[in-house]
């Protein structure tokens, strides 16, 4: 058992304001999280933020678009009043919250394709069990073969899963520019580029730079048919597109290398084979800069911690690869003739690492 | 200085954090069902232990046990009071088997049947029908009649949220002056249990289905309480034992749609005087749009059951077509409160 006193001083005064919640409730609702997740995605898949983004909608209306049961409907409109992802007005219509309009598709940070894509995440973190016990990831236990293989072999999935990530990009690409000074730089390279969200903000708040979009070729088909799109297509003629494997190699030429949200996916042996084919392609002055969730040595409870262990778990489940500490990048780079520069925290969960050659 | 703009971008940041905190519950909640499962908190009562020390009495793999526990310590579950060594919290205790309040078996009822409905949740949105039918292959209750290993799991989860209640039910109502309490679908008797011993003048009758009730006796032997409580099987869609001054329906009528519900409580006023008491202890549904979390309890009903939570207006329209009139609605410490209505 804690002492008391301790408890007490890993408090903030935020929370040590607030009326304290017996255990028993605390742990009742993050164990009803599942439930919640589950009224989103349902959310997301009916598209009812699309329904209320442009006002309050009344139940009748809204089961009518949605041809969903009218009653059924309206209890889970009222779970998701209870979560503080509607308001229900004096006049029985529901409306969208703050947090509730991250669901519309299109908005900055759109968490829309992001809930869109849960279901299958669902699935897998049913067999969490099956890792704890065995150490396997529970998704190849599932599908018999890795994320990635898996992805190559449906399109659909695989477009939807890059719809979701392109959400979180948009996120992190507002706080690299803000954070960093890529003026220096002509040619930015995006290893694992996916749909290029986070280049062409890059190349937006640069009007010099110009970019190179790496990723598999399918990837780098769905991201040229986005591309030639209005009105991104004067900025898509800096960025050229180039299709190839980051374990197999990386295109040479560049004075600025990312690597956003790529290496969590991997295990360490496959995290040194990335980064030595960057390594390789880059030239001595070449700089690479790593997006990544850079973990404390030690954790203790606080709000800001779980999201980044939890995005750990979604490793373990999903991928087999995992989330890291600074001194576990440092020594990964060092295995493939890198120098961690400094670290360089953003607002949201995501650190950006900046690493030179040796 | 934050510039408009800026103050915009970091609002908008954090409400899409906010949303994206929701859309991973079921990543904190399936991490406690697994801490729950392989029995983690009875492996820490007597102290902190390592991880190594853990995975090895578990018989886990250590490194993804290791990345399962340092998530539950950063939600307050766990402390890690040494690099890779873990000990209870307050709510952590509670996942422990014999602790009062236990949510073990809760967790591991949400973890394995309760998520599994909840998976087809869009099914129950779109046919208004309960998902337990489309992945059980039948309605829950009878599934689990036909799998008692199921079934003990959840009598053991609904036993532990009943202890909650029942302390709550108990500080909140006055039962002194009254000779008999029935309680109808009482199951394992831990309200009446609760009732009758800050009563030791009241006797009771404890009512609930064959399989539910056996072995009972015993318990209430062993706590000295079977002299005053009688325990009948039986089926409350069918009759309900008479004679009791008042006669209390704990969380069962939100496990049932309103036609059934409506035949429980006539059975209920068939064995009932003129003038006695019922207790309904249920959740109310406000009409206001404040967040509650009995509107998510409605959910689980809907997806798990077929029944649902109801509003006062709900419960005073039910009572009625059954010859009840409800007098008063007290709250409680927990989210349910006491529905007391008398038979007319």
């Amino acid at each position: 058992m804690s002492s008391p006193t301790r408890s007490d001083a890993s408090l903030d005064s935020k929370q040590a304001q607030l009326p304290a919640v017996p255990p028993q409730i605390a742990l009742a609702r993050l164990m009803t999280g599942y439930a919640v997740a589950q009224l989103i995605y349902v959310a997301a898949k009916l598209g009812l933020a699309e329904l209320l983004k442009d006002g309050p909608q009344s139940i009748d209306e809204l089961a009518r678009r949605t041809e969903t049961d009218q009653n059924s409907l309206y209890r889970v409109m009222r779970g998701l009043v209870a979560v503080g992802v509607l308001t229900e007005n004096e006049a029985a219509e529901f409306e969208l919250t703050a947090v509730g309009q991250c669901l519309c598709a299109g908005v900055p940070g759109s968490m829309s394709a992001m809930a869109l894509c849960s279901d299958e995440s669902y699935f897998v973190w049913g067999h969490l069990l099956h890792t704890v016990k065995t150490g396997e990831t529970a998704f190849n236990h599932l599908y018999d073969m890795d994320r990635y293989q898996y992805l190559r072999q449906h399109p659909e999935a695989a477009a939807k899963f890059h719809a979701a990530m392109s959400g979180l990009s948009a996120q992190v690409a507002q706080a690299v520019v803000m954070l960093y000074d890529l003026s220096p730089f002509d040619l930015v390279i995006d290893v694992g580029g996916g749909s290029g969200t986070l280049l062409l903000t890059l190349l937006r708040a640069h009007p010099a730079l110009r970019g190179v979009l790496f990723d598999l070729p399918a990837v780098v088909e769905a991201a040229r048919e986005q591309l030639t799109r209005e009105p991104i297509a004067a900025l898509a003629r800096r960025c050229e597109l180039v299709a190839g494997d980051f374990l197999a190699s990386v295109p040479t030429g560049g004075d600025a290398y990312l690597l956003s949200h790529v290496l969590h996916n991997w295990d360490d042996e496959n995290c040194r084979r990335i980064l030595r084919n960057c390594r390789a392609a880059m030239g001595p002055q070449s700089k690479l800069l790593l997006i990544e969730i850079v973990l404390p040595a030690r954790l203790s409870q606080s709000p800001m911690t779980y999201p980044l262990v939890m995005t750990d778990l979604q490793m373990l489940v999903m991928t087999g690869g995992r989330e890291r500490t600074e001194p576990e990048f440092r020594a990964l780079l060092q295995d493939a003739g890198l120098e961690l520069l400094r670290v360089i925290q953003t607002r949201g969960l995501d650190s950006l690492i900046e690493c030179v050659p040796v | 200085m934050a510039t408009p703009e800026v103050r915009k971008d970091t609002e908008q940041l954090s409400s899409a954090m906010m949303l994206r905190e929701l859309l991973c519950g079921f990543w904190v909640s399936q991490s406690i069902y697994v801490a729950a499962k392989i029995g983690v908190a009875d492996l820490l009562a007597g102290g902190p232990q390592s991880c190594e020390h853990l995975a090895e009495r578990a018989g886990v793999e250590v490194g993804a046990l290791y990345r399962v526990m340092r998530t539950l310590a950063s939600y307050g579950l766990f402390e890690e009071s040494e690099p890779q060594r873990f000990g209870l919290t307050p709510l952590g205790s509670l996942l422990q088997t014999s602790v009062p309040m236990s949510l073990r078996s809760l967790a591991i009822w949400n973890g394995e049947m309760s998520y599994q409905a909840w998976g087809d949740v869009l099914h129950a949105v779109e046919t208004g029908q309960p998902t337990t039918r489309r992945v059980l292959g039948m309605n829950l209750f009878d599934y689990l009649w036909q799998k008692p290993e199921v079934g003990q799991i959840f009598n053991d989860a609904m036993s532990g949220l009943a202890t909650q209640v029942s302390q709550a039910v108990v500080a909140a109502y006055d039962f002194s002056g009254l000779g008999s309490v029935v309680d109808i679908g009482g199951g394992q008797g831990t309200l009446l249990e609760a009732i009758l011993r800050v009563y030791p003048e009241l006797h009771a009758i404890l009512f609930d289905a064959p399989a539910v009730v056996e072995g009972v006796n015993r318990r209430l032997e062993a706590m000295r309480l079977a002299e005053r409580c009688e325990v009948v099987g039986g089926d409350f869609f069918e009759r309900v034992p008479e004679g009791g001054d008042i006669y209390l329906l704990s969380s069962v009528l939100h496990d049932w749609d309103d036609e059934h519900g409506l035949l429980i409580l006539r059975n209920c006023r068939r064995a009932m005087r003129h003038n006695g008491k019922l207790l309904l202890i249920e959740c109310v549904i406000p009409h206001s749009s404040e967040p509650c979390f009995s509107k998510l309890l409605d959910l689980q009903m809907l997806v798990m059951t077929g029944g649902r939570e109801r509003t006062e207006k709900q419960f005073r329209t039910l009572l009625s077509a059954a010859g009840f009139e409800l007098r008063s609605i007290i709250s409680t410490a927990v989210p349910e409160h006491i529905i007391e209505a008398v038979a007319v």
